[in-house]
């Protein structure tokens, strides 16, 4: 069991919170944090669309607090992806990443490329969210391919740089790196 | 009661005042000084039947004597102290203020005082013997160490709240050691593995263990951290002519996480405190010394007294209690072991109780001899002055009036007995100030010399 975990804020996306629990958790060596979160340092946390990784932590979690169809549906695009999918095709693609699969969906990245995919997040809402929680976070709402507008704010979303978007794959790169920071 | 006492981790319960800081709202009450003493103090059955005990019995016994706990009334003074420090540290942070710093640590910016105000520190001081420690630890055992948090205002909360953390200034006074034992602390409180972790960081470095602690602090809402045997720092300044990088640490450490800290240790500690004003400011505190020999001490001595396993209970005269103070010199450790090792030796030799004799010869044998009192502070006895009741005894109110001295009420006359007079004597009437009504009686002549 997890001792400590940063609660979701509200449309935060999963990879965020675990960028928090990175920087909460004291201890600047992904493979150990990794081990501690996952139950192994292999473990693939910056996707997009969940993976196993989402169940190895909410099963860490007390199911009091954390419920793994929640955080599926208000903190990952799983809703976005599958939103044309049957009802069945729905509820078997959950159930198979509860257990801790991981799900090769074949129209993953066929509309928007995966090369021009970056975490996105709004500078106002940095901004305010720095003001209002003490640390900015990834909106879920931002990270959707194709959006490339806050619609809160009706601005620009701005794209992380480049050598930082490629190491979200890296599990060696330390989180803080990807938490935005009000400009 | 909001928790049950003696729990060490809780599930919070909130008081719901409008302060909108759950952390502050799930916060334990205030014992009152009635509820206190009736919690920590420890009595063990007193022996009865005395005369049909087997020796493993006796000596099982008298064992057991070491289980007794009399509360004094300095304890309540610390629990308060304790409980105040706690609280205060909650009302410097929020769960805001705990994010904003770890990101500010995690960013290594060291400019973290615009974020809140200092935290309390204080310091108990005092003579070897005279139940620091055992106080310390009875006083937080009456506040949960951990309080879960789940679900504030109907939205999930997340988090662990540890009220104190206890640990021991190592030996050594290194830095690294200090941290592994706070670590050590958090993770007997809140079942974590972070020694493992920090065992397996690659970067070992003194400021990066610095760092980790400061983080783990925040993130598990620390409180209090009570850093016990503190005098260990002047004996290693001593060996290494160091002594301020582990005070720098803590210091550093409770002003970045924003941690109440707590000192406790021997008088020796006083001369690292008073060295520097800033240590002096963060250190001020309670300096006990030991009993006198007074109404507060024979209490004390009462209290133990029932707790005899030897085959009759001995009479607690003035000369047993002054032998008993002769040699403990009114601390209460000493007291206890004197009670307990001079019943083993009545056994021993086959008497039936304890008798001043064989007191004496078991200081001797223990090497129990009174402490020089060369620094200043408060005696045991004093703390009845600070609670001072119209019933208090009169020996004990005008024991109180003296001064740092110690005054032996209860000690025998010295020098040559005085001579026995019978009723008539005008010297001894003149003395008890019956010197007319004695001349009236008698029938005698008074004579008035008019000038």
């Amino acid at each position: 069991m997890l001792t400590h975990f940063p609660m979701p804020l509200p449309d935060e996306w999963w990879y965020s919170v675990l960028c928090r629990y990175y920087i909460s958790a004291g201890v600047q060596e992904h493979g150990i944090v990794k081990k501690e979160l996952f139950g192994r340092a292999d473990a693939h946390m910056g996707t997009l669309f969940p993976n196993g990784s989402l169940a190895a932590v909410v099963n860490r979690l007390p199911r009091t607090v954390f419920c793994f169809q929640d955080v599926l549906l208000n903190n990952t695009p799983f809703k976005y992806y599958v939103r044309f999918y049957p009802k069945g095709g729905r509820e078997y693609l959950m159930k198979y990443l509860s257990e801790g699969g991981t799900p090769q969906l074949t129209h993953l990245w066929r509309s928007y490329g995966r090369e021009n995919w970056k975490p996105r997040y709004c500078p106002m809402c940095a901004t305010e969210d720095a003001d209002a929680y003490g640390e900015p976070y990834y909106h879920l709402s931002h990270q959707i391919p194709m959006v490339s507008v806050c619609q809160k704010h009706h601005c620009k979303l701005k794209l992380v740089d480049k050598h930082l978007a490629e190491s979200l794959e890296n599990p060696l790169t330390r989180a803080l790196s990807f938490t935005p920071r009000p400009s | 009661m909001k928790y049950r006492i003696g729990q060490p981790t809780v599930a919070a319960v909130y008081d719901m005042d409008g302060s909108r800081n759950p952390f502050i709202e799930a916060l334990p009450e205030s014992l009152s000084e009635h509820e206190f003493v009736r919690e920590i103090q420890s009595f063990p059955p007193c022996p009865s039947r005395q005369a049909d005990l087997s020796l493993t019995e006796r000596k099982r016994g008298i064992a057991a004597i070491q289980t007794l706990f009399v509360p004094m009334d300095y304890m309540y003074c610390v629990y308060d102290q304790l409980w105040r420090m706690i609280q205060s540290t909650y009302h410097t942070r929020s769960s805001k203020q705990n994010v904003i710093r770890i990101n500010a640590l995690f960013a290594n910016e060291t400019n973290l005082n615009e974020y809140g105000t200092q935290p309390q520190s204080a310091s108990l001081l005092g003579s070897a013997g005279l139940g620091k420690t055992s106080t310390i630890k009875r006083c937080l055992c009456l506040i949960p160490q951990v309080i879960e948090h789940e679900q504030y205002l109907h939205e999930p909360f997340f988090c662990k709240q540890v009220l104190y953390l206890f640990c021991e200034c190592p030996s050594d006074c290194s830095i690294k050691t200090m941290s592994f034992n706070i670590v050590k602390a958090l993770d007997d409180a809140v079942g974590s593995n972070h020694l493992d972790y920090l065992m397996k960081m690659r970067s070992t470095a003194t400021s990066s263990i610095a760092t980790y602690i400061k983080v783990l602090c925040m993130t598990y809402n620390i409180g209090l951290i009570c850093v016990d045997e503190i005098q260990n720092l002047v004996i290693e300044a001593k060996r290494t002519n160091r002594i301020k990088p582990m005070i720098r640490f803590l210091t550093e450490l409770t002003n970045d996480s924003a941690t109440a800290i707590y000192f406790s240790g021997t008088m020796l500690a006083e001369t690292v405190f008073e060295q520097e004003p800033y240590l002096k400011r963060r250190t001020r505190g309670l300096r006990l010394l030991p009993f006198k020999n007074d109404g507060a001490y024979r209490d004390f001595l009462a209290q133990l007294w029932p707790y005899q396993y030897t085959e009759t209970r001995a009479r607690m005269t003035d000369r047993i209690a002054n032998v008993f103070y002769d040699y403990s010199g009114g601390v209460p450790a000493y007291i206890a072991k004197l009670s307990e090792e001079s019943q083993v030796q009545a056994l021993s030799y086959d008497l039936p109780c304890i008798n001043e004799q064989i007191i004496r010869n078991t200081a001797e044998l223990l090497a129990i001899r009174p402490q020089k009192i060369a620094m200043r502070g408060k005696f045991l006895s004093e703390f009845h002055c600070a609670y001072a009741q119209p019933e208090e005894p009169i020996e004990k109110a005008k024991i109180n009036d003296g001064d740092q001295k110690s005054k032996r009420l209860y000690a025998n006359q010295r020098g040559r007995k005085a001579q026995e007079r019978d009723k008539g004597d005008l010297i001894a009437a003149f003395h008890g100030n019956a010197l007319q009504k004695l001349l009236r009686e008698q029938k005698m002549l008074v004579e008035v010399s008019i000038c």
